[in-house]
């Protein structure tokens, strides 16, 4: 019996160690060799520093190439393996150099302080042009940067970075309602117009109809031909086209 | 000098006889005494056919007294006088009144010089509404019209309400209908990246049969043609084969649009109706598409019938607003004005209430 008990608190004891050397995995990869070690050691810091304060998950990754992959497949892919596991949620930013290509993702929880329109356009604006010249420790020092200042733009103002505050007067949307309400006005002013009337001629004859007389003598459906029409599914709200599903978030471009 | 109209007095007491709504007997509303149809056909054919005599006499003397003096040709014709048999007055009424009444002493009146030269009615549909009920229907046809100026209904006073029978061809047709229609099948396919939709187009053929019975076309260039059509549907159960008797006491007018020229409102009607015949047969499509039909008559009847209509008169703003009832049915059409200050207000209030209604749901939902 005390046999047992000892076999199995052995192995929580190395599945515990396991966990912790998974949760070891650095934040910086660069497999494309263009990072200097110190460079890595300096973002890998700052990125603890930024996980540590807002209780989040960052993941920079250089690659050579995705290989078969598409680049968002790729980066929720990374995103789901190695930072997936932050208390307010993941990102990354996956570079891969054969194509010039970067792309961000977030999950479900971060996705909803860094979001797809305003957030992820703003990291954009942060990095792309250091990624561009070639300074891809400034880009991806830039990154960190951004997420920094997003999340504490959110922890602030309680809403997410281009969102309005609960209450705050959109005039984007009054307009809109405004406009769509005088279009309904003026379809419900020609309604109650033309009700005013009941005149008007007749253009069929069916009451006439003797119902009992109507036969069919031909009655021929011929198939001539068929069209498709593919239409790319809408993922909802402001998400810029969608990040592959799985309660993704995130945008990417080239370099 | 001989009368050239035939009063229909009771035999009785010599009062006014008149046909009474929702009965199939002329009734004396002095005397009581009720008169079967034919019997008072019989009584007052041989009148009617003295007066008809009469007003040829009298025509022909109008016409040579007239000759030379300010009336066109075509007004002496359109227009044309008679002696009421009752009190003596000199009526004019126009070319096409077979029945009026007096405007000095109130007595129906037929004119049987305008049966001459003309097909007789096959039928009639009697008058089934009162002027009382007209008056109550036009009433009702008032309410619920939010745009209806407030004084309208406050200051409104039926200036006329006259029943008048007009005049009806009823078309009967069988035909032979061919249309092929342009028909879709949707399937939609939904993968995680896209909706993917096939359609699969047919081309659908249809040919068929069927008869249409009386469909109505007013014989009147007096009556709008809208109008009629408005009052629209009647119920031919009970249609009843013509007599003069019937109209007594209503205006009525002879036709003045012979069928043939009628016949095109009746034949559209019918192939509009027998291509939607032929398309509710194309089913189980998403969507269906005319392209072409043909519509052939194949057996073509006509009738002619007086129907019942009362006309209603009033005036809002020294403008003229004519109603019609159905004097069968008691269905009432005509135009409303409006108040263009209600017409603005009311949807002006909508908006105000719809705009922050709009504005929360799209903060909702955005």
């Amino acid at each position: 019996m005390l046999k047992k008990f000892f076999g199995v608190l052995a192995l929580i004891v190395a599945l515990s160690f396991s966990t912790a050397d998974a949760a070891q995995i650095k934040s910086v990869t660069d497999k494309a060799g263009v990072l200097k070690a110190e460079e890595v050691e300096l973002l890998n810091q700052r990125i603890r520093n930024v996980e540590q304060a807002h209780k989040i998950k960052i993941g920079v990754a250089f690659v050579k190439t995705v290989g078969g992959r598409d680049m968002v497949t790729a980066s929720n892919d990374l995103l789901d393996k190695n930072f997936a596991n932050g208390a307010n949620g993941g990102i990354v930013l996956l570079v891969a150099m054969d194509k010039r290509k970067y792309e961000m993702s977030t999950d479900r929880r971060l996705r909803e302080i860094i979001t797809d329109y305003e957030g992820i356009s703003f990291l954009k604006d942060a990095f792309k042009s250091d990624l561009s010249a070639g300074n891809y420790y400034g880009a991806a020092s830039n990154f960190v940067d951004g997420v920094d200042e997003l999340l504490t733009y959110y922890e602030k103002n309680g809403v997410a970075y281009g969102q309005r505050k609960p209450g705050e007067f959109d005039p984007i949307a009054a307009a809109v309602a405004f406009v769509t309400a005088v279009v309904l006005s003026v379809f419900i002013r020609s309604v109650l117009i033309g009700s005013m009337s009941n005149i008007h001629h007749a253009m069929a004859a069916l009451d006439y109809l003797k119902k009992n007389t109507v036969k069919l003598t031909e009655n021929r459906d011929t198939f001539l031909f068929m069209t498709v029409k593919r239409r790319a599914r809408s993922s909802g709200g402001k998400r810029g086209g969608g990040h592959g599903g799985g309660g993704h978030g995130g945008g990417g471009g080239s370099f | 000098m001989a009368d050239s109209s035939v009063s229909y007095k009771c035999p009785n007491c010599g009062a006014p006889l008149s046909f009474m709504p929702g009965k199939t007997t002329v009734t004396c509303e002095y005397c009581g005494t009720e008169f079967e149809v034919s019997a008072i056909e019989e009584l007052f054919r041989a009148k009617e056919e003295m007066a008809a005599r009469a007003a040829e006499a009298q025509e022909a003397k109008w016409e040579t007294e007239n000759a030379g003096s300010e009336w066109s040709g075509d007004e002496a014709k359109a227009l044309h006088a008679f002696t009421c048999s009752s009190c003596g007055a000199e009526l004019v009424c126009d070319e096409n009144t077979m029945a009026t009444e007096c405007v000095y002493c109130g007595n129906p009146t037929m004119i049987p010089k305008r049966f001459d030269g003309m097909l007789k009615p096959d039928y009639v549909i009697p008058f089934k509404k009162t002027k009382q009920d007209a008056v109550n229907a036009l009433k009702e046809f008032y309410k619920g019209h939010m745009l209806l100026p407030s004084n309208f209904t406050a200051n409104n006073r039926v200036e006329a309400i006259q029943p008048m029978y007009v005049p009806f061809w009823l078309f009967d047709s069988k035909i032979t209908a061919q249309a092929d229609f342009r028909a879709e099948k949707h399937h939609v396919i939904t993968t995680p990246k896209e909706i993917i939709t096939e359609i699969s187009v047919y081309s659908c053929r249809r040919a068929g049969t069927m008869g249409f019975e009386r469909i109505p076309v007013d014989g009147s260039k007096k009556m709008d043609d809208a109008y009629m059509e408005s009052i629209e549907p009647f119920n031919y159960g009970e249609l009843v084969p013509f007599s003069a008797a019937y109209l007594t006491g209503y205006l009525a007018d002879k036709y003045d649009v012979d069928a043939e020229a009628c016949a095109p409102r009746a034949d559209k009607r019918v192939e509009n109706s027998a291509i939607e015949v032929l398309e509710s047969s194309v089913e189980d499509f998403d969507a269906v598409q005319l392209e072409n039909a043909a519509v052939v008559k194949d057996v073509g009847k006509v009738n002619y019938a007086m129907v019942p209509v009362w006309i209603l008169t009033t005036r809002y703003n020294d403008k003229p607003y004519t109603f019609m009832m159905n004097g069968q049915t008691g269905k009432v059409v005509g135009s409303l004005p409006y108040d263009t200050t209600k017409a603005l207000l009311y949807p002006a209030l909508c908006a105000l209430v719809l705009t922050p209604i709009i504005y929360f749901l799209l903060l909702m939902f955005t």
